[in-house]
């Protein structure tokens, strides 16, 4: 019987979190003074902007510091025989839901899928009505499956819905078209299943495109997320299903109904349907699947703008805080993981902050008759900066640049989802997504960029403060810099 | 064709972004070129702030004579007022001569120590205020006898918004001109005074800033609650930060 293996923490890392609350209580009590006013309406949006901020800072740290100090014989412990799975005959079914993907990927991912160790049948769930791929499941022997046109509804999960109406198989696991299972897969996760309640694990989604500029970033900004939170989660049973690389236990799927019939981010919904049921989920830190992370601006944008609808449409219409079924743990760790994608807020938010000071001499702060202003940033910003360095042990600039522009695909997921509008769904990466022009999606990237220059030159004609001018400028230029290069190249991956 | 038309929705789109920022900016660079057109013709009222002494008499008696008259520049232990009391005078007289009691020269010693408090002086240099009693008048013990505004601590007080004060805290030392004498004086901020903040009618918020004069003995010829003004469209700066050569050029290439 072995436990489930969380990522030891560094001792750096450990320092940084014993720090971070003070450094963070420094920063707010500054903050959240409003003596320290200075122009008021500036104030509220700087302090609604600190407010997420600092929640997500904090939420990262509780959940990170609680999975540290819960005592070994409190985390869960679970069955893991190898030899279980040879004991009995377990029917395993596999779905690779694809819709236009290029052909190439596709491929190998079907290919692999068929050649996994230990029993199992394959499903291709074809939306995108692709004669190679019927002729590659001809070839290879693997059931190929087409919706009717009437009934392509609900993207993905429709998809897979039109599956299992197939499949009977007691497990089955799901890769997205992208994603290359590695030839262990089933027989590394299907043991988990020994445990009667599991009903979903789930391994890390891993990038092998990583030497792009926009996957690597991804892949980075990601790691926390797959290193640290889904870990901690596990600890918790709040782990949560991350849309492919995972295995369901098939007769819990059909107890809550098959998978959420929705647009978009069914996965964390399927687990939270799950939860409620009372079933465990499980998160399973090893890489058993290769996937290929957007490339592009237009495909990044549509893959964060999924996720953080997601996160937005369960936040304002099944907040998991007031959910009756869950235990306090997972309602507070659903939570934070909503919280995340608020962060776009804070983001666009000090980006255009110190451009307004530069532009109109305003300042949030009260920065003429209170020098300390930087004391109290300080600490704060290299707390906020370094944890997750620490965390990382290396951190790219990929990694800041690309969190950085994210910003506008949450923001756009956000209205949309408060206005109830569906974004259209079209796959990571597929072929009919490189035809809207780029600027229709970075408009407000090169609008920061533009002004912000401009930003810098008035900002030095007449100064009213010269250190607070001197540190802005550094400030929006090292934003404009890493919106740039986002940019740059964004670009030049959009053309090749 | 699908290439011309998204080049063309891409440069449009660039086009509108790039307008939009250049508009927001033109907005700026004005608000903040007449802002500062308006401040370099700014004077600023400082005023002066001289100390009170009160003197007072330290004895019943008669104002026998007063050497000053208002206005006047005195120095420290100058003699302000001769007091006179016939009364004490008669009685150390009487008292003297009778020079072998003990008691009685001991009364006339005290009544001579007493007479010592006739000769009011001034206890720092100083400009004559007001002159409370005038030559054969009465006067009572601890009774006001003239204001003293002293030559020492002079402080200078101006009211101004927080866009002067910077502008005024910029400059090392400043200059502050006065019309009655015709001449400039070199000042230096000293603190602020949030007690004399107001509000002015049209909604500015004025801050009270302190001055401090920079050689102390200039405060000989100013006179209490006069006004001096700040031309600071006058104002030389004293020494220049690299930084400030920089701004200067900048602001000269823009204000072209």
């Amino acid at each position: 019987m072995s436990s489930i293996n969380t990522t030891r923490i560094h001792n750096t890392a450990l320092l940084f979190i014993l720090i971070a609350p003070f450094t963070i209580f420094y920063y707010a009590i500054y903050v959240f003074n409003p003596i320290n006013a200075g122009n008021i309406y500036l104030y509220a949006i700087q302090v609604f902007a600190d407010i997420i901020a600092i929640s997500i800072v904090s939420s990262l740290w509780i959940t990170i510091l609680l999975d540290l100090i819960q005592p070994e014989y409190h985390k869960r412990k679970l069955k893991h025989d190898p030899n279980w799975i040879y004991t009995k005959f377990l029917t395993v079914d596999i779905y690779i839901p694809i819709a236009h993907e290029n052909f190439k990927i596709v491929e190998k991912t079907i290919t692999s899928a068929s050649q996994l160790e230990y029993p199992h049948t394959v499903y291709v769930l074809d939306d995108g009505d692709s004669e190679e791929v019927r002729k590659l499941c001809k070839d290879l022997n693997i059931i190929y499956l087409k919706r009717p046109r009437e009934g392509k509804k609900y993207a993905k999960s429709g998809n897979l819905n039109f599956g299992l109406s197939h499949g009977k198989g007691e497990y089955f696991a799901v890769f997205d078209a992208d994603h290359v299972p590695k030839k262990q897969f089933i027989k590394q996760l299907l043991p988990f299943f020994e445990n009667e309640n599991v009903a979903l694990v789930q391994t890390p989604q891993h990038y092998s495109n990583t030497d792009k500029f926009i996957p690597a970033g991804t892949a980075q900004s990601q790691e926390i997320f797959y290193q640290y939170v889904q870990p901690a989660k596990n600890s918790y049973n709040a782990s949560f299903c991350c849309g492919t690389n995972m295995m369901y236990k098939r007769s819990a799927i059909d107890e809550i109904g098959g998978i959420a019939f929705l647009d978009h981010s069914e996965d964390i919904w399927t687990t939270i349907l799950l939860h409620e049921k009372g079933y465990e989920s499980l998160f399973y830190n090893k890489v058993l699947a290769v996937g290929h992370a957007p490339e592009t601006i237009s495909s990044f944008f549509r893959q964060q703008n999924r996720w953080a609808q997601g996160g937005f449409s369960l936040f304002f219409h099944h907040n998991p805080l007031f959910s009756k079924n869950f235990t306090f743990d997972q309602r507070l760790q659903y939570f934070f993981s909503n919280l995340h994608y608020f962060s776009a807020f804070s983001i666009l938010i000090y980006l255009i902050l110190p451009i307004i000071y530069l532009l109109f001499g305003i300042h949030p702060m009260d920065v003429l008759h209170n020098k300390s202003w930087l004391l109290h940033y300080i600490p704060y910003f290299l707390t906020v900066f370094l944890l997750p360095l620490f965390l990382l042990r290396k951190f790219k600039l990929a990694t800041i640049s690309v969190s950085i522009a994210s910003f506008a695909p949450y923001l756009t997921a956000f209205f949309s989802t408060i206005l109830q509008q569906n974004y259209k769904w079209s796959a990571t990466g597929s072929r009919k997504s490189t035809v809207s022009p780029i600027m229709m999606i970075v408009f407000p990237h090169v609008f920061i960029v533009i002004i912000s220059f401009l930003a810098i030159i008035i900002g030095w004609y007449n100064p009213t403060d010269l250190t607070t001018t001197a540190v802005t400028s550094f400030w929006v230029l090292v934003n404009a810099y890493l919106l740039i290069v986002f940019l740059a190249k964004g670009i030049a991956g959009e053309k090749s | 064709m699908k290439n011309i038309l998204t080049f063309l929705v891409n440069s449009l789109l660039l086009l509108f972004v790039a307008v939009i920022a250049i508009a927001i900016a033109t907005l700026a660079i004005t608000k903040k070129v007449n802002e500062d057109k308006f401040h370099q013709s700014l004077k600023i009222k400082v005023t002066v702030i001289k100390t009170l002494i009160p003197v007072v008499a330290f004895s019943d008696g008669v104002v026998k004579k007063v050497q000053v008259t208002n206005g006047q520049q005195v120095k420290k232990d100058d003699l302000l007022v001769r007091l006179d009391n016939p009364a004490l005078t008669e009685r150390i007289s009487v008292l003297d001569k009778s020079k072998n009691n003990e008691s009685a020269q001991t009364e006339s010693n005290v009544a001579k120590e007493q007479e010592k408090n006739f000769l009011l002086k001034a206890p720092e240099s100083g400009v004559i205020g007001d002159i409370f009693v005038t030559e054969g008048s009465p006067i009572q013990n601890l009774a006001k006898v003239l204001n003293l505004y002293s030559n020492k601590d002079v402080k200078l007080i101006a009211r101004a918004t927080t866009d002067d004060y910077l502008k005024i805290k910029k400059q090392r030392l400043l200059q502050a001109y006065d019309k009655r004498l015709d001449q400039n004086f070199a000042i230096f901020t000293d603190n602020l005074n949030p007690s004399e903040s107001s509000t002015s009618n049209n909604g500015d918020k004025k801050i009270g800033i302190y001055f401090k004069l920079k050689s102390p003995t200039d405060s000989d010829s100013l006179i209490n609650n006069e006004d001096l003004t700040i031309d600071l469209d006058s104002q030389k700066t004293t020494y220049t930060k690299p930084i400030d050569l920089f701004i200067n050029f900048w602001n000269g290439y823009i204000s072209k």
